[in-house]
């Protein structure tokens, strides 16, 4: 029968301990990481945080111009008329709300839904 | 014996390390991701200046006193305006030393004929009204909120110096409804008549008594809109009173602020002839036959794109209802080019202020008499 050496003896719960620290700190680690992914909120790249992006359509600001011909004031009468040239008619122009995002010259941003931010666990699983 | 007792402590050690680990990632998480947000564009508290004109009604209500509206505000709310926000029971307003538009007009565009003729001025303007008129022109700024619009921080003093560095010599509040940046116009026509500047603001005139009759004394004009004279109108294309706008036409007359009063001719909206007799005999009834009136030319704009432009005729008949009324100094806007663009001697008929659209191309005043005839046209000449 084979006797265990005082030396022996004393290592193992030193081992143990190590290995026991070890798998804690590998399992703090990965549980940490994966509550992070999940929870922890960033900016979103997308729209730089802002929750929405600009209107594609009017670039930005919210107004369309709507060309238009009007009467001259001269009625046609003045050859040498300074607004309409004689012709009696001018072009003009007029602003409306933008179609596409209402006069609000955004959109809001679809990657994170107008939050401006989001999850590590979403852009992973976007990339 | 020992080693037992040596390894279970050591497990009890670890149990209690990975425990506290846990709680404390736990805690730090929960945190991060509850943490309240404040609300996006509004600036902090500290930062926005009290509004003027309200009444604490208790439970963190309050209820603004600056416009015909009234709004009763539930704390975290805005009134109508957009501009003015209940926090914790106190009124503040959002657009203060917050304008989003800064730039020099010629007093013709206001429309002010009677008023520095061929002068600029430098114009204040900020984000929303206290209207909702389908056919503005400047809907986009009006008919946005603070959030919404381009602004520059400038407080009232650098507005003031801003003016007298570009060589304006009069401030004029305009583009939107000043009324919903009161206090930021207050408090710049009180400094500019400290630095004897002129002062004048385009209104649509739904500002309650209280508060206007404080601001006039800062005041050397007004341009004031009339949009039509029925309730209907005002209801219907403004979602607006007219009531408070005649009130506010008198005050301005009693406080001898110098008043032109503008009128925007819509194709079937406003048109109608006997309403028009009907106000040009109020304004002359009430605010004497002296008040220039504009009959302004409509253009599509903003949600009233399926009307046309305000035919030629419709103004002209307007501006001879006017002249029959007994109004002296009837003009035409938006027109460029047409005659009534320019003053007439209301004695002698002589042309003595030609202009062409905002232009002023001969100038026939004499200390603010007629150079034919000697006849005093009233404003402000000098």
């Amino acid at each position: 029968m084979a006797t265990q050496s005082p030396e022996s003896g004393t290592n193992e719960p030193r081992i143990l301990t190590r290995r026991l620290i070890i798998i804690l700190i590998v399992g703090v680690v990965i549980v940490g990481a994966l509550g992070a992914a999940v929870t922890i909120e960033t900016e979103c790249q997308h729209c730089s945080g802002d929750g929405k992006i600009e209107c594609p359509f009017c670039k930005g600001i919210g107004a369309i111009g709507i060309p238009f011909s009007v009467e001259c004031a001269c009625r046609g009468e003045d050859p040498d008329c300074p607004i309409c040239g004689g012709i009696g008619r001018y072009n003009t122009l007029t602003t409306t709300l933008c179609d596409t995002c209402l006069g609000k010259g955004c959109e809001i941003c679809p990657k994170c839904g107008g939050d401006g931010r989001i999850k590590l666990i979403e852009r992973f699983l976007k990339r | 014996m020992v080693t037992d007792n040596w390894k279970s402590r050591t497990r009890r050690v670890i149990e209690i390390v990975a425990i506290i680990l846990f709680v404390v990632i736990g805690v730090t998480i929960i945190l991060q991701t509850t943490a309240p947000s404040p609300p996006q564009g509004v600036p902090p508290k500290e930062k926005l200046t009290e509004a003027r004109y309200y009444q604490k009604l208790g439970d963190g209500m309050v209820q603004c006193q600056l416009c015909f509206r009234k709004c009763t505000i539930q704390e975290g709310a805005r009134g109508v305006c957009e501009n003015r926000i209940n926090i914790g029971g106190t009124l503040y307003s959002l657009v203060y030393a917050n304008p989003c538009a800064i730039q020099i007009d010629p007093v013709e565009k206001e429309p002010l004929f009677h008023l520095l003729p061929g002068d600029t001025t430098l114009c204040f303007g900020t984000a929303s009204c206290n209207q909702k008129c389908l056919f503005c022109h400047n809907w986009h700024m009006s008919q946005r909120t603070v959030e919404e619009t381009d602004n520059i921080a400038l407080s009232p003093e650098e507005a003031v110096t801003m003016a007298a560095e570009v060589g304006c010599n009069s401030i004029s509040f305009t583009y939107n409804e000043p009324t919903v940046f009161y206090e930021y116009m207050y408090d710049i026509a009180k400094l500019a008549k400290e630095m004897g500047l002129v002062t004048y603001f385009h209104s649509n005139g739904t500002i309650n008594p209280e508060p206007l009759r404080a601001l006039l004394p800062y005041m050397d004009a007004a341009c004031i809109d009339l949009k039509a004279f029925t309730e209907e109108f005002y209801l219907n294309v403004s979602s607006s009173e007219l009531e408070p706008v005649l009130r506010t036409l008198k005050i301005i007359k009693e406080e001898g602020v110098w008043l032109e009063v503008v009128n925007l001719l819509i194709p079937t909206l406003n048109d109608d002839m006997d309403k028009l007799r009907e106000m040009c005999i109020w304004i002359r009834d009430n605010l004497g036959e002296d008040t220039p009136l504009h009959f302004s030319r409509f253009f599509p704009a903003y949600k009233l794109l399926k009307l046309p432009p305000t035919p030629l005729e419709t103004l002209d008949k307007a501006r001879e209802i006017a002249q029959e009324v007994g109004l002296k100094y009837v003009y035409i806007g938006n027109a460029p080019g047409h005659i009534a663009n320019s003053t007439f001697c209301p004695q002698c008929g002589e042309l003595i202020i030609k202009r062409v659209g905002f232009i002023v191309q001969q100038y026939l005043l004499k200390e603010g008499r007629c150079a034919y005839c000697g006849y005093p046209i009233p404003g402000i000449w000098d």
